[in-house]
């Protein structure tokens, strides 16, 4: 029972990386955010490219997989995107679903349509109750919690945080002060994509690199966030957590009793949510 | 003759008159299967206009209909009777039945929900197709659909579907042609604009609306049972989630709104489609250059800006 426990654990870290920003944008920027898929395939696809072709190491071609994605989040937000926000939702899944097809194409040309396997970069493996776990796995979970804990660390304490919670509930109030908003809205976006590339970056060698994988976990992703709910920002960021492990659990558990239920067993889970619950486990009626 | 003269008004005639020169230019350089799976596309294409373009709710998993359809008429032929005209009546009574049974749950969803839950609901019956049901609808390798000939009418031809399935798209453009000039049709843009209102001025919006859904869903999988019979086989592709956006990027092209509009975009989707598929490789990428342009320059779609354009000069402005 370890080993299938142990999967859903980083399965549940990547979705948890992936959906932080999904739920930000999903909740705040009202807008369902395809070309977040981006941001996942591309970190992995740069750290082939920076590690496996030109030999660097595997940390520095992380860093600059993800400063990458942020800066192509930057100008997708900046020129696309903001002009998006609070408009009809129709609009902003077209556009963003736009993007994702024209950035997959891409790497399509650039990479080819065929996998790219990348290897384990740390090949140990520690016993933990008489199976042996790859650390490489347990080091995932680790950087998810403690990602999670600077990301609530930086909201509650510093000023840029408690401003863009603000900026988030009332974004009006805000900018009334004075306090240019877009310029906090845009961070947040960077960050959520930031953590996308990272969730992408880690999960690339355990799977494999290809174009569509953003699009295959976005989907669960968008699970993850209507199941956890939209509530403060606070409790959105936590909501997504809880959410995120159980998804990964519920994915890992049912794949291992029958192999195809798998990603199923997440999307029976979000239609019972949907139609129980649409405000999602931790949703607040406030808003 | 004055009913039909009052119902064959001047703009259905001539709308009609264009779509057969259309639909007959196209069978000029296209293969007849393909022009009639353009037919079908364009019939899917109205039945999901009248939800997303009537009623502004935008389903994400409206191929869950349309494969739907196709599934139940190649069950039916195999398993049932081998009455085509039954099966289709058959399988798209199913379909409504079933819409019917979901609207009342999904009534309560808006905007982006309504839209995931589709996309939950495609993924859940894809699965279901896929593997627990594979030993009727044989899995990854699809099922074959058994035409046998019924009375004189034999289906296997393919110009019998043809002018089958024109007629019937002829048929539901005039209808909701005709529909678009009713009250009924101020209603619901009365409730696209704000539900809460009109509920609250006496109109059962739950009725209005689960109507309203049931008939899409029946249109998008009579889409599919035709193009069921015209493939003679069905595939998971017919129900795949992944060809969602297609339908969805057609309406916006031509305009959501107007059956004009779901059809102007419908063929114009298509031939890009099967054009620059042919022509470029990366032909998702220019797919994704005019989505865009659509969303920040082109909102109301093709059909307003020609309409818009021809009435300027018409009128001298």
């Amino acid at each position: 029972m370890i080993a299938p426990l142990m999967y859903g654990l980083t399965v549940g870290s990547i979705f948890y990386l992936v959906s932080v920003g999904l739920s930000i944008t999903f909740g705040y920027m009202k807008l369902v955010n395809f070309s977040h898929a981006l941001f996942y395939a591309i970190s992995p696809y740069i750290l082939f490219l920076l590690s496996i072709r030109y030999g660097h190491g595997y940390i520095s071609s992380l860093v600059i997989g993800i400063i990458i994605v942020m800066i192509i989040s930057y100008f997708t937000e900046k020129y696309g995107l903001r002009k998006l926000y609070r408009v009809r939702l129709d609009y902003s899944i077209i556009a963003t679903y736009a993007i994702l097809l024209m950035g997959v194409d891409l790497i399509k040309a650039l990479f080819g349509a065929t996998p790219i396997p990348l290897s384990e970069p740390i090949g140990v493996f520690v016993e933990i109750a008489g199976v042996y776990v790859s650390l490489y796995r347990l080091l995932i979970v680790v950087i998810a919690i403690v990602v999670h804990i600077f990301l609530i660390l930086f909201l509650r304490l510093s000023t840029v945080g408690k401003i863009i919670i603000a900026s988030l509930e009332d974004p009006e109030l805000v900018s009334s002060f004075g306090i240019d908003i877009d310029k906090y809205f845009s961070l947040m976006f960077i960050i959520g994509s930031a953590l996308a590339g990272l969730g992408g970056v880690l999960y690339g060698p355990i799977s494999a690199a290809y174009p569509y994988m953003g699009l295959d976990i976005l989907q669960l992703c968008f699970a993850v966030v209507v199941i956890g709910g939209i509530g403060g920002l606070l409790r959105t960021i936590n909501g997504t957590l809880v959410s995120a492990y159980m998804a990964g659990l519920i994915y890992s558990i049912s794949g291992q009793l029958w192999g195809p239920a798998s990603t199923i067993s997440i999307f029976i889970l979000l239609l019972i949510m949907v139609l129980i619950r649409p405000q999602g486990l931790f949703g607040g009626s406030s808003r | 003759m004055k009913t039909l003269t009052r119902f064959f008004t001047t703009d259905i005639l001539i709308s009609s008159i264009i779509l057969i020169v259309l639909i007959f230019i196209l069978r000029s350089f296209m293969p007849l299967f393909m022009v009639i799976n353009v037919v079908c596309f364009l019939i899917f294409a109205i039945g999901f206009n009248i939800l997303y373009g009537y009623l502004g709710l935008l389903s994400f998993g409206h191929m869950a209909y349309y494969g739907l359809g196709a599934y139940v008429i190649a069950l039916y032929l195999t398993y049932i009777g081998s009455n085509v005209f039954l099966g289709i009546l058959f399988s798209t009574a199913i379909t409504a039945f079933i819409a019917f049974l979901l609207a009342i749950p999904f009534y309560k969803l808006h905007a982006a929900f309504f839209a995931l839950g589709h996309l939950a609901f495609n993924h859940i019956l894809y699965f279901l197709v896929l593997i627990p049901l594979a030993t009727y609808t044989g899995g990854e390798d699809g099922i074959r659909v058994p035409l046998e000939k019924f009375i004189h009418i034999n289906f296997y031809n393919r110009e019998v579907v043809f002018y089958f399935s024109l007629l019937l798209l002829l048929a539901f453009i005039m209808v909701f042609r005709k529909f678009e000039k009713s009250s009924f049709y101020s209603l619901l843009i009365a409730m696209k604009e704000n539900e809460t209102r009109v509920n609250f001025m006496g109109y059962n919006t739950f009725i209005v609306r689960t109507l309203m859904y049931v008939i899409s869903a029946a249109l998008s999988s009579l889409a599919g049972v035709l193009s069921a019979i015209n493939n003679a086989f069905v595939t998971p592709s017919f129900i795949h989630p992944v060809r969602n956006p297609e339908v969805v990027f057609a309406v916006l092209l031509g305009g959501p709104g107007t059956v004009y509009g779901a059809i102007v975009g419908g063929i114009a989707y298509s031939l890009l489609s099967y054009y620059i598929a042919a022509v470029i490789q990366t032909w998702e990428f220019f797919l994704g250059v005019g989505l865009l342009t659509i969303v920040y320059v082109l909102r109301k779609g093709i059909y307003d800006l020609v309409y818009s354009s021809l009435l300027k000069k018409v009128r001298g402005g």
